[in-house]
């Protein structure tokens, strides 16, 4: 981790009261005001976020970050960002969109990453990814502390009550600061804002304070104490600092009375500063304004951002083939187990999180056995938590360890979208390629156990096609122990693992049925093949996961009651999709058939059938695609059974798409 | 230079070296679908003693069904290059011969490359047991077969088992279907109660009932008998040092040219008429019943028949007579004279139209010297009792006349080269002598039914 750049001036001997945090706190504010007049200028992209009139918070809490302090911010976070960096430069030509700035200009206002410092727009989402890395930095044995910024206005999202929950049980050294201005964009708190402010960390057993931006120096000794008690107890602080926001919430959208922000323009302690101070001060406002302005000249020089080199593909080739050597027949579950244990020996960036997974219950389905006791502190159950455990995830990713978050269902993907999606998938692009996030999601999905609605589905689709992640399944044609070797070694970016439930009790099978050949193609997470021996494919059959079991057994009786012969394409790999082994299959068939448990509407059936369309348009003469149907899943089982993708559906449906001729005997 | 295509170009795998009769696919250089150009290299493929790159002889879409590890027959279509890339494979892509899938053992040996494998390649997987489909088992178990008699690896399916056996794609009909006049199949009577022993049908025989069966099936059998006097035919024959089989091979042979309707067969509602005519002659000294068929019988001459008549008898003594030799009979000759059988009813046999049966000389009491019978069992659908007549009077007039050849081989008589028939054997069928002068300025004589290969 990047030091942060602590406060230079901080030693100076200071002509004026707390100069050098005026300083700061001036350079600040002309800092936003120049950004309003860029805008008004029509040279800003978006919109800003000024924090004119809460300076101080900022100014104060930097004026205690060591280095190795990293610092989570949100959406007003321009004044976070200049007083843990200094980096005003930096800052306004990001906002410009320049590739001079913080991010490359591809991150903008909201998005800012640079020495320590994170930001991001979606409010109460950094929270949990700040307690990730304050997890990390403790397990390393530093002695530093994350900061987190928040509003009042966050005290509506979730993320935040799972995160205090989560950083006061395990004593994560985590220091909230809640900037209170009374407004969440245009809703005044009185509207949304139940209970106690304060009585909100105290629930949690987080010890509170309390200062504002009107005292700035009481408002310094407070954070010291806070933040002497996190290094000292390294547990977290909550820090309520009431401030007003000067300005409007973006821009032009200040609907609050004018003259209630006519008042607190009275009582701002920068005005009143400069007021009390004449030409000391005056002469620090124009240094301020100086920096600024040649700041935002050398921004205008820069170009604008660029677009990012396409990962480089490989050139067009068609895939290398080899047959499967599989050994043994352990079940798909050992065989997870093994790979977690022996990478958890291996490598000790690797750490695991989710609910129940500690010893001796072992996971849900047992998948984490045993592993808490051999590896302490580094199998962890959390509590009830999904967003947060996936945001532990993201921050320890950005910490530079290796997190498995498991999930106890599939069907609670949604509660992990936001970190998922918004934070995970976004982190390295949007940071212009400054972090990885090596974060490991996995999940057992799939139904046909009468688990009902909410137990049984097949989500994958919707986390299909972000870019920089991948989505991956696991299948019984490939030793999963395996895979999980080679992702551990290679994981550089938020992976998704799919892990049918049916599947962990099945046996790890190399041999395939008589007649056909077991092949993979030569890449990391290859491709799985099931070629028919001795005649052409009347029909390639794609599928993924648990489905691959049901395949093969109508595969079976195709052959052997109907005669149609037929070739099984399993790739691991959902997203991204490496299309050529299937296209290879469908040019020797002209047939395709795509099989997935979830509901097909808009899903990986649908994906593959239409680069097919966009890469062969002739190569497919009869297309079919099988998922689950348009409702949720029924818990009763022989009904689940009857409807859910099978090997009778598949068999029907593969014999409406090669139009046997029933000649004989009939 | 890059004219479109107007048809597509079926790519064929090149013979290398006289060694090799086929090659293993190592890699695809592009993936199906996509354009290449000419000259580009398509595949990577290994013989036995080195590895060669397949180029496109044009340009265009490239369309493939191989996958990597095949083992292809040279000449097979190794992949398609059209225009728009959805040109169709034909039925048949493989050339038939010595790919290692169908080939003996020594032959499979052969095949092993003399290299050391790259790190690519792979040895080739064991190979696997076949696999049957319900309706294959079917086929094999109604007639009677060993599933060990078909060679094809894989998946195996009812009309690789017609295939491989030489058998129409024919319906099925089993006991309690409807047939085509409407009626029922009756069941089968109940078993009866008298014991018996039972024992599972030889593999020789069940080969023997595909073939007889198949040519049953599909034909309307009827018959005509004719007694031709023998006069000195075998005993000339012996004498003079031929075979008499070769003789009525030979004559068979160009008359059937004459009779095409008894060199076909009958199928799908259609007659169909043989361009060839390859004559099977039924060996049978007890090793079973074997057909090896001459082939082009009317277009070789009665020293070479009786050359190629000897070999085969050998082999088939021997047990040595090879798949190819037993395979694309256009009509068949049962002799069972030697047997002493004077008259017997032959049956058809697979996609043919007509068969000759040859019986012993017989002898009507105090005279010598006898008869023997010749027999036709002809498809009435093509030919008929008429017309079966003529051919076996024209047979017999022909066979009598070789009695006078070798009769005038000691005469001196001119004779015809090809036949032996001599002049005035000749003029009894209204043929004649023609002198040739060779290149040489060397004469022979030909008569005029060889001249006009008949």
């Amino acid at each position: 981790m990047d030091p942060i750049v602590t406060s230079p001036e901080r030693d100076k001997v200071e002509a004026l009261p707390m100069q050098a945090h005026y300083g700061k706190a001036l350079l600040i504010r002309q800092a936003e005001q120049t950004l309003l007049d860029l805008f008004a200028k029509g040279e800003l992209f978006g919109t800003v976020h000024t924090c004119i009139g809460q300076e101080w918070t900022g100014v104060a809490v930097a004026a205690h970050l060591q280095s190795g302090d990293v610092v989570f911010s949100n959406h007003r976070c321009h004044g976070h960002y200049i007083a843990a960096t200094d980096d005003v430069e930096g800052l306004i030509a990001e906002i410009m969109g320049r590739q001079a700035g913080v991010c490359g200009g591809r991150g903008g206002s909201q998005h800012l990453c640079a020495k320590g410092f994170f930001s991001n727009g979606v409010q109460g989402g950094m929270v949990p990814v700040a307690a990730g890395m304050a997890l990390a930095l403790k397990r390393a044995g530093k002695e530093n502390m994350v900061v987190a910024f928040i509003g009042d206005g966050t005290l509506g999202e979730g993320a935040l009550y799972e995160s205090l929950n989560i950083i006061s049980k395990w004593q994560l050294p985590v220091l909230i600061v809640l900037e209170n201005n009374l407004y969440a964009q245009s809703t005044s708190q009185q509207q949304t804002l139940a209970g106690d402010i304060l009585a909100r960390p105290l629930a949690f057993g987080i010890p509170a304070w309390q200062a504002n931006t009107w005292q700035p120096q009481d408002l310094l000794d407070t954070t010291s104490k806070a933040v002497a008690q996190i290094r000292q107890t390294q547990g977290p602080c909550f820090l309520r600092v009431d401030t007003y926001r000067l300005m409007a919430h973006s821009k032009g959208d200040d609907t609050r009375d004018p003259e209630e922000v006519r008042s607190q323009w009275q009582r701002d302690p920068l005005t009143l500063f400069l007021e009390a101070h004449g030409d000391e001060a005056a002469s620090m406002q124009r240094a301020a304004q100086k920096r600024v302005a040649i700041a935002v000249e050398e921004a205008r020089k820069s170009p604008f951002a660029i677009a990012s080199a396409e990962e480089a593909r490989p050139a067009n080739q068609p895939p290398r083939w080899r047959l499967a050597e599989l050994e043994g027949r352990d079940r798909v579950v050992n065989c997870i187990h093994s790979a977690l244990r022996r990478n958890l020996q291996r490598d000790s960036r690797i750490i695991l999180l989710g609910e129940d997974i500690e010893g001796p219950y072992g996971g849900a389905f047992k998948v984490t056995k045993n592993l808490s006791a051999e590896f302490p502190g580094r199998v962890l159950n959390t509590p009830i938590s999904e967003g947060a455990i996936v945001g532990l995830g993201n921050g320890l990713a950005l910490a530079g360890l290796i997190p498995v978050c498991e999930i106890m269902f599939g069907d609670f993907l949604t509660l992990v979208a936001d970190q998922f999606i918004n934070h995970a998938a976004k982190f390295r692009y949007m940071y212009n390629d400054q972090v990885r996030v090596p974060l490991i999601v996995r999940t057992p999905v799939g139904g046909k156990r009468g688990y009902g609605a909410t137990h049984s589905q097949s989500l994958e689709k919707h986390f299909l096609g972000l870019p920089d992640t991948q989505v991956l399944a696991i299948h019984h044609r490939f030793d999963p122990g395996e895979f999980y070797d080679r992702l551990f070694a290679t994981v550089d970016r938020p992976t998704l693992v799919i892990e049918n439930k049916l599947l962990y009790t099945v046996g790890v099978e190399g041999r395939p049925e008589d007649g056909f050949a077991l092949e993979y193609t030569n890449d990391l997470l290859p491709t799985t093949r099931l070629r028919p021996e001795g005649t052409m494919p009347d029909l390639t059959i794609v599928c993924y996961g648990g489905m691959l079991p049901d395949v093969e057994k109508a595969m079976d009786v195709l052959f052997h009651e109907h005669e149609i012969v037929c070739e099984v394409i399993c790739p691991m790999r959902l997203y991204p999709l490496d299309l050529s082994p299937i296209l290879e299959s469908v040019w020797r068939s002209r047939r395709l058939l795509l099989v997935e448990e979830g509901t097909g509407f808009a899903a990986f059936g649908a994906e593959v059938a239409a680069q097919i369309l966009e890469q062969a348009p002739g190569a497919v003469e009869a297309l079919g695609r099988i998922g689950a149907p348009n409702h949720p899943i029924p818990s009763c089982g022989p009904l689940e059974k009857q409807i859910l993708p099978g090997p009778a559906h598949i068999i029907g449906r593969a014999r409406e798409l090669v139009l046997v001729e029933e000649s004989l005997t009939d | 230079m890059d004219q479109p295509l107007k048809k597509p170009v079926l790519v064929e795998l090149p013979k290398e070296n006289n060694n090799d009769e086929s090659a293993k696919l190592l890699a695809w250089r592009v993936p199906a679908g996509t354009h290449v150009n000419a000259g580009q290299a398509l595949a990577e493929f290994e013989t036995s003693k080195t590895t060669f790159e397949l180029y496109a002889p044009v340009a265009g879409i490239v369309q493939y069904r191989r996958h990597e590890g095949e083992e292809i027959s040279v000449g097979s279509i190794v992949c398609i290059i059209s225009e728009n890339g959805r040109a169709s494979f034909p039925d048949e892509c493989d050339r038939p011969g010595v790919a290692a899938q169908s080939a003996s053992p020594l032959v499979a040996a052969k095949l092993q490359p003399a290299l050391a494998p790259s790190p690519m390649a792979r040895s080739d997987p064991a190979p696997k047991g076949q696999r049957f489909s319900a309706r294959a088992r079917d086929v094999l178990s109604r007639h009677g077969l060993d599933p060990s008699k078909i060679a094809k690896r894989g998946l195996v399916r009812a009309a690789d088992v017609m295939a491989a056996l030489g058998l129409e794609k024919e319906a099925l009909v089993p006991p309690g279907a409807k047939q085509s006049n409407g009626e029922r199949v009756p069941p089968p009577l109940p078993a009866a109660e008298v014991p018996c022993r039972s024992e599972e049908i030889p593999r020789s025989k069940r080969l023997e009932i595909a073939f007889l069966r198949s040519g049953a099936q599909q034909a309307l059998p009827s018959m005509v008998t004719l007694a031709c006097p023998t006069l000195g035919l075998r005993a000339g024959a012996e004498q003079a040092g031929r075979n008499v089989s070769s003789v009525i091979v030979y004559e068979v042979g160009r008359l059937l040219l004459k009779y095409p309707s008894l060199n076909g067969f009958f199928a799908d509602n259609h007659l169909h008429f043989y361009r060839e005519v390859n004559i099977g002659f039924a060996f049978d000294a007890g090793r079973g019943l074997k057909v090896p068929v001459v082939r082009g019988a009317d277009t070789k001459g009665l020293e070479e028949l009786d050359l190629e008549l000897r070999e085969l008898t050998v082999k088939y003594l021997n047990d040595e007579l090879a798949v190819e030799s037993l395979a694309g009979g256009t009509f068949t000759i049962s002799d069972l004279a030697h047997e002493g059988a004077t008259f017997f009813s032959p049956l058809i046999n697979q996609r043919q139209c007509a068969i000759l049966g040859v019986g012993a000389e017989f002898f009507a009491t105090g005279e010598k010297p006898g008869w023997f019978h010749l027999t036709l069992t002809f498809d009435h659908q093509l030919s008929n009792g008429r017309e079966a007549t003529q051919f076996l009077v024209d047979l017999s007039r022909r066979l009598s006349g070789y009695e006078k050849v070798w009769d005038a081989a000691r005469r001196d008589e001119p004779y015809c080269r090809q036949c032996e028939r001599t002049l005035s054997a000749l003029h009894e069928i209204k043929a004649h002598l023609v002198e040739e002068v060779g290149r040489n300025g060397a004469s022979s004589r030909i008569c005029s039914l060889c001249m006009r290969g008949l």
